[in-house]
């Protein structure tokens, strides 16, 4: 649960954005962004660091990235930067993109298989989500050979389950429930 | 008339004599004898009637006590035997009470201890399926695993849980 920094910024974003009509840029930057600074968290103790002035900061963040991202995204990192509230930016563009996807009736599906899907059920797959959200649909593919078998699609609160784990885990909730005295 | 007999002879002065003296005599007994002794008679008769009195009185007090006392007596009786018999009506009760106590508290403990077997045996039941259960489901996994273990057929299941996405609509 986003709290209420996160909240604060992906606010002012989504409006900066929708001004501009770049949300879907910004998604991905932020996107980009948030997996950079998690994989790198030395980057967040930098900016975050005391010790360092805010000059050397945003000399920092324009060293590194200006040029290769909007100025939009650039001033933002600056911003955080100067707060010290970089920790918060993979929050910040979850709840961006919670916004975006609203803003924009795009609906975003966690697919869980065991072995990755073929264009062809890809497309069928999104096809029949869609219909069944009516929002565009954006699949997030995920590998996971504990659920045995089938898919797995879950999107916002709603969950369906067609995996051969569950159904053993189903069969084996019957059988105790059919067996109990 | 005048009768002379030498051992016998009637002088009517002598008779008026005797008289006068007799009439004297029993005059001064009266005054001096008679009155005295009827005196004391009378007193004796008045005390001889008092005791007789005192008896009498004293004997309808001691009847009056008796039948006091019976009355009493008899009152005790019926006292006691009320005493005795809400004594052991109460006596009673209480026993009825204590076994009606001790019935329940019997009829407690069996009513819970058939629980307990009855609880203990299905949770034994219980366990004893719930393991079948589990190392049915464990085998049927394994087989279904090996089954699902090709491409083939993992696209199979992805496909079908495709088709019926939406069905439910």
């Amino acid at each position: 649960m986003a709290g209420s920094v996160e909240n604060v910024y992906s606010r002012a974003l989504l409006e900066i954005a929708a001004e501009d009509g770049s949300m879907k840029e910004l998604d991905e930057e932020l996107d980009a962004l948030s997996g950079i600074f998690s994989a790198n968290p030395e980057l967040t103790d930098i900016l975050s660091a005391p010790t360092v002035t805010d000059e050397e900061k945003l000399s920092l963040i324009k060293t590194v990235f200006e040029g290769k991202i909007s100025e939009t995204s650039l001033n933002f990192l600056c911003v955080l930067a100067e707060k010290n509230r970089c920790g918060y930016l993979s929050g910040i563009a979850e709840e961006f993109r919670n916004g975006y996807y609203e803003a924009a009736g795009i609906a975003e599906a966690v697919v869980t298989t065991v072995i990755p899907l073929k264009d062809d059920a890809r497309n069928r797959l999104r096809a029949k989500l869609e219909k069944k959200f009516g929002k565009t649909v954006i699949l997030k593919e995920k590998i996971d050979p504990s659920i045995m078998g089938g898919m797995i699609v879950s999107s916002g609160g709603s969950m369906m389950d067609g995996s051969v784990k569950t159904k053993l885990e189903n069969m084996h909730k019957q059988i105790k429930d059919m067996v109990s005295v | 008339m005048h009768l002379n007999f030498d051992f016998f002879s009637i002088e009517p002065s002598t008779i008026i004599g005797v008289l006068l003296n007799t009439l004297i005599l029993f005059l001064v007994f009266k005054h001096f004898l008679f009155a005295p002794v009827n005196k004391i008679i009378e007193e004796r008769k008045a005390q001889v009637s008092k005791t007789y009195e005192d008896a009498d009185a004293a004997l309808e007090k001691a009847k009056n006590m008796e039948n006091e006392y019976s009355e009493k007596l008899s009152l005790a009786k019926e006292e006691s035997a009320e005493i005795v018999k809400a004594a052991s009506k109460k006596a009673q009760q209480r026993s009825d009470e204590i076994i009606a106590q001790a019935k329940n508290e019997a009829q407690g403990i069996v009513t819970k201890a058939n629980a307990d077997i009855e609880r203990e045996r299905k949770r034994a039941v219980n366990q004893i399926k719930d393991e079948i259960s589990d190392i049915a489901v464990n085998i049927a996994g394994k087989v279904i695993g090996k089954e699902v273990s090709s491409d083939e057929e993992q696209e199979r299941l992805i496909d079908e849980f495709i088709g019926g996405l939406g069905d439910d609509e």
